[in-house]
């Protein structure tokens, strides 16, 4: 399983600022999670290219993370075959689609939580995420299994709901690499913290589900999705980045699991 | 408003153990929030009397907080006014209270999250509790009760309250007095139930983040409960470290008053 950080940040779009972070997305062996508005620089800066995005999963509808002009360009670019998002999400990217009457719209797909769906090879099962409800509808996270690997993504959530978790830890095989939320960076009592994770909360998840078996003993742990102005009034020094046992990955960092 | 501690624990019947609390439930003025089956103990202990409680709101149907025949003592020995309770725990109660009066009983009041009934003088905030649904179609309920300029912010059988729930709160502009919240892995902050429950620093932890929505007055106490027995028999958790963190340990029988 190969995964590109395409983006790994949230917060104001200020690209022309030290240390700016394009929205959070994840490439993993063909499936893109989520094309917020700065997906196409980010994807170029990585060294990607819009024909290589076969998939979209969206997780909520937010505009960081989907952007109807970023799915017009990719389709145009004879990008992704086929789009999941949550079932309201959906049917607004299948009116868009049709609007727009673009020449090969892909395929969208309507998932809920505990639903799944097979992408060219890459199994993608929608879990329920605990961040904001949109339209009454619960954000998604995602448990992508390819080659034989699996990746927990749990980004825009808080902790997750323990729905979830009992969902998890039903599963037959525990995760590869988690990938969590650390919005709030070191700051574990912010205000955002109830739609949204910090680095040690991530810790505590990952310490939580290794000793539950929802997650292998020796898998990368992986905070992103930072807060720009949080990340510039407190970043971690790597001591603690290594005492939290948690990575952060940089805009186009590839990992192989 | 006068809120007493009735029971600040969880777990197995235990009363001669060391360290035992009863199941947690609070009484706010004649409100009883959770009517567990150690209700009769803990008011015998505390010095109460069922005589003293008017109303009942219920969070959710696990046996711990909801008990038939807990319900049925009550409407026989309390000048009950009022049940409330959310959905899919509603018809039970009603079942309960058609079964049990022969003449007209208290009032069963249907509660919605987010939506905001007056209970006797009580304004009553309904909140969606982050916990294990015990059924399908039962919604777990927290509450904001205030009377007057007083209030407290319960969050109990829960853990962090969702974005949604504290939008509720923050729409409320109610900030509050007292906050009571879950810390059943006492000072275990990484436990297998985290995900529908709370420890001392995860309520230490929330109290911050709420105070950065200004959803906590500045002396506003934070008190933890819902103790597990286990937990806290193999891993007592030491009062002061828990003061350490801005929390104060809830005990059976403790009164604050607001």
């Amino acid at each position: 399983m190969k995964i590109t950080f395409i983006g790994t940040g949230a917060g104001v779009y200020s690209p022309f600022t030290d240390g700016y972070r394009t929205y959070t997305s994840v490439l993993i062996d063909g499936l893109a999670i989520d094309a917020g508005i700065t997906f196409l620089p980010a994807l170029k800066a990585a060294g990607a290219s819009p024909a290589q995005i076969m998939n979209i999963a969206y997780t909520h509808a937010h505009s960081d993370h989907w952007h109807p002009e970023v799915l017009r360009q990719l389709v145009l670019a004879d990008g992704p075959a086929r789009v999941a998002a949550p079932p309201k999400l959906a049917r607004k990217i299948e009116r868009f689609l049709l609007d727009e009457a673009l020449p090969k719209a892909p395929e969208v797909v309507p998932l809920e939580p505990a639903g799944d769906a097979a992408f060219d090879g890459v199994r993608l099962t929608a879990l329920e995420a605990n961040h904001a409800r949109i339209a009454n509808e619960p954000s998604l996270n995602y448990l992508v299994e390819s080659d034989g690997k699996r990746a927990l993504y749990m980004v825009d959530s808080s902790v997750p709901v323990a729905a979830t978790v009992k969902f998890l830890r039903e599963q037959p095989e525990p995760a590869d690499i988690l990938i969590m939320d650390a919005t709030t960076v070191m700051d574990d009592g912010h205000k955002y913290m109830f739609a949204h994770g910090s680095l040690p909360s991530v810790a505590r998840v990952a310490e939580c589900f290794r000793r539950t078996q929802v997650l292998k003993p020796d898998a990368p742990v992986y905070g992103i999705h930072f807060s720009a102005a949080l990340l510039a009034e407190r970043a971690p020094t790597e001591r603690e980045l290594a005492e939290l046992g948690v990575l952060m990955p940089a805009d186009g960092m590839r990992v192989e699991v | 408003m006068r809120i007493t501690f009735l029971g600040t624990g969880v777990g197995k019947y235990e009363p001669d153990a060391r360290g035992y609390r009863a199941n947690t439930c609070v009484l706010a003025d004649d409100l009883l929030i959770d009517a567990p089956p150690t209700l009769q103990t803990s008011l015998a202990r505390a010095g109460r009397t069922a005589g003293e409680i008017r109303n009942v709101l219920y969070t959710h149907s696990h046996s711990d907080h909801f008990d038939e025949d807990t319900l049925r003592w009550l409407l026989a020995e309390a000048p009950l006014r009022a049940v409330a309770a959310g959905p899919g725990l509603a018809d039970r109660v009603g079942v309960v209270l058609q079964d049990a009066c022969e003449r007209e009983g208290p009032a069963l009041l249907r509660l919605e999250p987010g939506q905001a009934v007056e209970i006797d003088g009580l304004n009553v905030l309904p909140l969606e509790a982050n916990h294990h649904k015990p059924g399908a179609g039962e919604v777990m309920l927290n509450f904001l009760v205030s009377r007057g300029d007083k209030a407290m912010l319960y969050l109990v059988d829960s853990g962090l309250p969702s974005w949604d729930t504290v939008g509720v709160l923050r729409a409320a502009r109610r900030p509050v007095d007292l906050l009571v919240m879950d810390a059943t892995e006492a000072m275990n902050d990484v436990q297998e139930m985290m995900w529908g429950h709370g420890s001392l620093q995860s309520v230490a932890r929330a109290a911050c983040g709420l105070r950065g929505w200004d959803l906590l007055r500045p002396d506003a106490r934070v008190f933890g409960t819902h103790f597990g027995a286990k937990i806290v028999r193999e891993n007592p958790p030491d009062p002061e470290a828990a003061a350490a963190l801005g929390v104060e340990m809830a005990e059976d029988g403790m009164i604050v008053e607001l």
